[in-house]
């Protein structure tokens, strides 16, 4: 198969996900191009996986063309669901031709920035062997077995594996499978083995975070230049290159996935668009598929989505319910407690030190959390009222997560040595550009695009 | 903001918008270049200046005088210590004034960083004494020494030493020394090349334990500077506000952050290509760190049965040993630990690949595997590389 399965692996699910998008009853019929294809990919590359977990279960071997042909059948329902719907119809946002000369040349000039980081982190992939400690000692393993034995053998805890024959262990035998199943899938395809290009889906998500994020800050109606800055911004931070490049953690695709759920659930918010809080919903919980702390990401979106639908009761409700899951906390944590397969023990850790270390000094996010910071000042008095309030919750609910975490578990002895800090960030990162870029956005008077149109439709 | 808006461009509005561009460029550099010599003089006051170039030493003009050691490459490897446990490698003659070089570099590196390492000096003022400062181990290479501040480090350098203490669990090289001027020490900072390290994944900048000038807080610090003259000639209605120009001050210290990172990405790439491009993936792994614990992974690969009910447990102490020489043998059913497991755990067909657990002793006329507290299993010997064996559970 070589190379050509090796692409047959990366643009189906990319096919599969692209058609689903467009089905009717999503209503999807304002998306334009790089929203479709950044969605598109993730989305697919989800359900590829459990395409393969269905088959597996199902009894039969894992094998390229089988899965090939299970996808072609999706992709052919997929466009059976979005028949009718002109491919050509896709929408392009206005005001690409009006644009000042120096605009396009701008915009260009950051296209060009990002095509090379994008190129050379491709690069990276091709020809690094599998590197990250993580990456071979929780992900590959599974992923080698199975390729190996053509079907999904059971991973168990060491324990487990001492009393009981045929199963396997390694260092995380409890994690999700939609990692190790992608790199499966990719070695099916290639024929054979190699353990750097089974992570090309690593470039492959940093392209469709790219795009997606891009696409959306044009949905909101954010000028190209703008919203091409800020997807500059986002693809040149340091830390989610590093993770391109030495490929085979979950912790990007975790991002992405969480990043494209939040874009859309704020667009949600605003729009209430059908297929934007169909993907908030189905990648929110997609989280779950990709490591167990995805199932604390998809629950932060649970109080954003109260706080959309019944903004007091919710913000009340939120409240009570963050108050109440700290006391519980601290009254019941003392002598640890199991949650999403970690074992936690409640202790205070002041991890300051190592929070400004990485966030302020070493160059893992570039300027991100200065801007950040100055969004939250500058921003302070709006970021409750109406147009924003489901959006900052989102964004609170990620922090509190992540910060509780790192404080008041035994996790902070990880921040401390700085193994987790930035790899958890940067879960929650995508998502907080966008925000932080929306904030930036309507600060200058600027509108979303939903509100311009309805305000135009009243008008008429 | 960036609005899309159609703009009118006659000669004086280019010449306008063109004076304005121009301006936030030289207000970030003003910032930039304002912080750059207020920081230098703040940490070496009136030193700083001084054009002195880095100094630099090999591996080879290191001289050992204690442990065992040899020169290969430019580099002394040194891989036993004398008694009472240490090693003791000279520089002579290197002659120059410590308050120019306020920063040491001794560039060693070992697979196993649990020695205990320190930089001796002696100098001119004093010559019967010997100063010492422990050099700390980040991932596996040594850290630069920062002297500013050590009373002792002062006068004439008559002497350089390093001195390697107990244990010492694998070879240690050491490829170079260098003393450093404040200048070389802040261009190292922004622009010191670093290959991909196990940290990378973790953190960025991992290589230095002390930053003067770190290069995200000093431009986030020149932004803030470069802002607030802008807010400054705004009010004094020598400019205009604008709120793009904001964001073009914004843009531009991004910008010189992320070129730092872009030349330290291709030089990274290029560390890469160099390494593996054109290689098979088995070859790849070979050309890696860890290509002898492949190689010898992929011999006890060849001697085990393609098909069967057997388990593989890798007994190895080095954790890192440990989990990735088992990584490099699945698709086998593989248990990696630090010690043997009682006998009744073993099923006749198992296999044993036991690396440099040098306690573990395997009786060849006996054929018996003898652990620690009388632990004793029959066993076939299948490979042996140094002191590395695959054995089959009879």
């Amino acid at each position: 198969m070589g190379i050509p399965g090796l692409l047959a692996t990366l643009f189906l699910p990319w096919l599969l996900g692209v058609v689903w998008l467009r089905a009717r009853w999503l209503k999807a019929d304002n998306l334009d191009w790089p929203t479709l294809l950044g969605y598109g990919y993730l989305a697919g590359a989800l359900m590829t996986t459990l395409m393969m977990r269905l088959l597996d279960a199902a009894g039969m071997r894992l094998g390229f063309l089988p899965l090939a042909l299970a996808l072609a059948l999706l992709i052919a329902l997929g466009f059976a669901a979005g028949r009718g719907l002109p491919w050509q119809g896709l929408h392009r946002r206005e005001g690409w031709s009006e644009l000042p000369g120096w605009h396009k040349a701008a915009f260009a000039g950051l296209l060009g920035l990002v095509a090379v980081r994008l190129a050379g982190l491709g690069l990276e992939i091709i020809w690094q062997p599998l590197y990250a400690w993580d990456a071979w000692s929780h992900w590959a393993t599974k992923a080698r077995t199975w390729h190996g034995l053509g079907y999904m053998a059971p991973f168990a805890s060491y324990d487990i594996w001492l009393q009981t024959d045929g199963v396997f262990t390694d260092r995380a035998p409890h994690y999700p499978p939609a990692i190790p199943l992608l790199q499966v899938w990719t070695s099916l395809g290639l024929g054979r083995w190699d353990d750097s290009l089974m992570n090309l889906p690593w470039l492959m998500v940093a392209i469709a975070l790219a795009m997606a994020f891009y696409g959306q800050a044009r949905q909101w109606g954010i000028a190209p230049l703008f919203a091409m800055m800020f997807t500059y911004f986002l693809l040149s931070l340091p830390l989610l290159d590093a993770h391109v490049a030495l490929a085979g953690n979950a912790d990007l695709f975790l991002g992405a996935v969480y990043g494209l759920a939040a874009f859309a659930f704020f667009h949600w918010t605003r729009s209430r668009a059908v297929w934007q809080g169909v993907m908030a919903i189905l990648l929110g919980a997609g989280c779950i598929l990709l490591k167990q702390p995805g199932i604390g990401w998809a629950l932060t979106l649970l109080p954003a989505f109260w706080v959309a639908l019944a903004p007091r009761a919710g913000l009340i409700g939120t409240l009570i319910l963050g108050v109440l899951t700290l006391a519980g906390l601290l009254l019941f944590g003392q002598n640890g407690f199991n949650l999403l397969g970690y074992s936690l023990k409640l202790a205070y850790t002041p991890v300051w030190l190592p929070l400004w270390d990485n966030l302020g000094v070493l160059d893992n996010w570039h300027l991100l959390f200065y801007l950040a910071v100055a969004a939250l000042l500058v921003f302070l008095p709006r970021l409750f009222a109406p147009a924003y309030r489901a959006m900052t919750v989102a964004v609170c609910s990620a922090l509190a997560f992540i910060l509780a975490i790192f404080f008041f578990t035994h996790v902070g002895a990880w921040v401390e040595d700085y193994t987790v800090i930035n790899r958890a960030l940067l879960h929650l990162v995508p998502m907080l550009l966008f925000y932080m870029m929306v904030l930036f956005w309507e600060a200058s008077g600027s509108l979303p695009a939903v509100m311009v149109t309805e305000r135009t439709a009243q008008a008429e | 903001m960036m609005r899309v808006e159609a703009e009118s461009f006659s000669t004086p509005a280019m010449q306008h918008q063109r004076g304005k561009w121009l301006a936030a460029v030289l207000l970030f550099a003003f910032g930039l270049l304002i912080l750059f010599f207020v920081s230098l003089q703040y940490y070496w006051q009136g030193k700083w200046w001084n054009s002195t170039s880095s100094l630099k030493w090999e591996g080879n003009a290191l001289k050992l005088v204690k442990g065992r050691g040899y020169h290969i490459q430019n580099e002394l490897r040194i891989d036993d210590l004398s008694e009472p446990g240490i090693a003791l490698a000279t520089l002579s003659a290197p002659a120059f004034r410590a308050e120019d070089y306020p920063a040491v570099h001794w560039l060693v590196s070992s697979a196993k960083p649990d020695t205990k390492v320190e930089f001796l000096w002696r100098t001119s003022e004093n010559p019967d004494r010997v100063f010492a400062r422990e050099i700390n181990w980040l991932g596996n290479s040594t850290t630069p020494l920062h002297m500013t501040g050590d009373i002792n480090w002062r006068g004439q350098i008559m002497e350089m030493m390093l001195m390697v203490r107990t244990p010492l669990n694998a070879p240690l090289a050491i490829k170079s020394v260098k003393a450093e001027p404040p200048l070389g020490i802040v261009w190292r900072e922004w622009f010191g090349a670093e290959p991909w390290l196990g940290t990378s994944i973790h953190f960025m900048g991992g290589n230095e334990s002390r930053h003067w000038l770190a290069p995200l807080p000093f431009v986030a610090a020149s932004l803030g500077l470069a802002l607030l003259g802008y807010a400054a000639l705004a009010w004094r209605r020598i400019l205009v506000f604008d709120h793009r120009l904001l964001w073009a001050l914004v843009f531009l210290a991004w910008f010189a952050l992320d070129m730092r990172w872009q030349i330290d990405l291709l030089h990274k790439l290029g560390l890469t290509q160099q390494r593996y491009a054109g290689k098979s993936w088995e070859e790849k792994h070979l050309a890696a760190d860890d290509g002898p614990l492949f190689d010898l992974m992929q011999q006890v690969k060849a001697k085990l049965p393609a098909t069967g009910q057997f388990r593989v447990y890798l007994i190895a102490d080095d954790d890192y040993i440990r989990g990735r020489g088992a990584y490099h043998l699945y698709p086998f059913n593989v248990l990696s630990s630090q010690e043997l497991f009682a006998p009744k755990q073993y099923k006749p067909g198992d296999f044993i690949i036991i690396l440099g657990k040098d306690e573990i002793e395997f009786d060849v006329a006996q054929q018996l595997l003898k652990g620690h507290a009388g632990l004793e299993l029959s066993a076939e010997l299948l490979l042996v590389a140094e002191n590395n064996v695959l054995l089959k559970v009879r």
